[in-house]
């Protein structure tokens, strides 16, 4: 995801916003473990899924504020590292928000084929 | 300081105070596990560069922190800012052309005195238009702050959407015209302070100037608060209970000012004749002065009688309720 010099266009900001918009969901649905921030990094990474660390630790830090995400300091490493798991609150809002992606995706595919040259999109 | 100091400490810095040591150890963490895993050993500073890169500027980090909707003025109200904020301005640059031209008229600078005549109009302009912007900016900061919530209401009834007739819908335009005409006052008097009065021929003598600048204050919170309730109106698009009553207000507010006004007047009536005004002219400049609270008192009485039949006449309540 190299930054291109060029101002972005409508096409760059709305997919900014759509990855942004499922970004935490992506996020809770990998701290059923517990994890820190680098190792989730990479973790969706390797599932394919490439985020920027600039916005993910602030994102992190508000899913923890708003009580989805328990956090604590583990200091027994080589660094101290900051690790999160799902809480009970955020379980249920990640099985809420499985659903309603589930849903979505369901209701977004039927649109784009119904649409000429939208449908050969794969997931 | 290495980078990655530099770099953690300028975001923190943003930050408010209870979080800056937990962001800062976890940034200072996660760039640490992100370099070794991209290099062996110690890290040239080219490489540290490249990461720090693609976290992104401390800036945009920062932000990412703090909570999405902060505002001063809002979405909701920044078009209405961007239209009050332009018609003022406009107004404050064609009043300032007029008035140094009258001025120019008036008053000519004479050979070296120009360049400060020239900086004096130019800081007077500069003042009044800051003044002018750091108003607007107070009235809609407070709009923003208080009328918030009202669109975030999820148990707003559509049936109680109120029945407002074509009386008591006030155009885009017409509120705007209430706000520029006081300005233009407030302008006009303010940056003319020093040439109302009576002026006396042929010594050129200014009486009465200190009874209207002592008084000027009051007149300009009047047109002040005129301005505040179009402001409002240009909000809300319509007359509503609280406006009205904030008119009527402001209009008594206004007689008691001008009665206050042609009392000076009447007393300063010695001062006239002392300065060279014949007496039968003083006589009649001081009753048509005490007449005119009266005449504004008499419309100000029908326009609301007028409102109030109107209201009574359609349907029981002189205005559509805002609190129903």
């Amino acid at each position: 995801m190299a930054e291109k010099p060029q101002p972005a266009s409508a096409v760059d900001k709305l997919a900014l916003e759509l990855r942004r918009g499922t970004l935490a969901l992506a996020v809770l649905s990998q701290l059923r473990e517990s994890r820190h921030g680098y190792s989730l990094v990479r973790r969706l990474s390797e599932r394919g899924l490439e985020v920027e660390q600039g916005t993910l630790y602030p994102l992190l830090r508000r899913l923890d504020e708003q009580g989805l995400l328990n956090s604590r300091w583990d200091v027994a490493g080589s660094r101290p590292r900051k690790y999160y798991t799902l809480s009970r609150q955020g379980a249920e809002a990640l099985a809420a928000m499985t659903g309603l992606w589930r849903d979505l995706v369901r209701t977004t595919r039927k649109l784009l084929d119904e649409t000429p040259g939208g449908s050969d999109e794969p997931d | 300081m290495n980078l990655i100091e530099r770099y953690v400490n300028e975001i923190a810095r943003r930050l408010p105070k209870r979080q800056r040591d937990d962001v800062r150890r976890e940034l200072r963490s996660a760039l640490g596990d992100a370099l070794d895993n991209r290099v062996e050993g110690e890290a040239s500073e080219d490489e540290v560069v490249e990461l720090l890169r693609e976290f992104g500027p401390p800036e945009t980090v920062a932000a990412s922190y703090r909570p999405q909707d902060q505002y001063l003025i809002g979405p909701a109200l920044y078009p209405t800012f961007k239209t009050v904020t332009s018609v003022v301005f406009t107004v404050l640059v064609v009043l300032a052309v007029v008035g140094f031209g009258l001025d120019l008229v008036l008053e000519p600078p004479v050979g070296g005195r120009v360049f400060g005549w020239l900086l004096g109009l130019l800081t007077g302009l500069w003042d009044t238009a800051l003044s002018a912007f750091a108003l607007i900016v107070l009235v809609f900061a407070l709009l923003q702050r208080f009328a918030e919530d009202e669109s975030e209401d999820e148990s707003w009834d559509p049936r109680q959407l109120p029945e407002a007739t074509d009386a008591d819908l006030v155009g885009r335009g017409e509120a705007i015209f209430g706000i520029v005409l006081p300005l233009v006052f407030l302008a006009l008097l303010n940056l003319f302070r020093n040439h109302f009065g009576v002026r006396v021929e042929p010594s050129g003598e200014l009486l009465l100037n200190d009874v209207f600048q002592a008084n000027l204050p009051l007149v300009n919170v009047a047109l002040g608060l005129g301005i505040l309730l179009n402001i409002l109106l240009l909000r809300t698009g319509r007359w509503t209970w609280p406006s009205r009553l904030f008119d009527w207000a402001i209009d008594l507010y206004w007689i008691w000012v001008l009665f206050t006004i042609a009392g000076e007047v009447a007393a300063s009536k010695a001062t006239l004749v002392g300065g060279g005004v014949p007496e039968a002219v003083a006589e009649m400049f001081v009753r048509l002065v005490t007449l005119l609270p009266w005449f504004v008192a008499l419309l100000v009485i029908l326009g609301v009688a007028k409102t109030l039949y109107r209201g009574l006449r359609s349907g029981g309540h002189p205005v559509p309720s805002s609190a129903a």
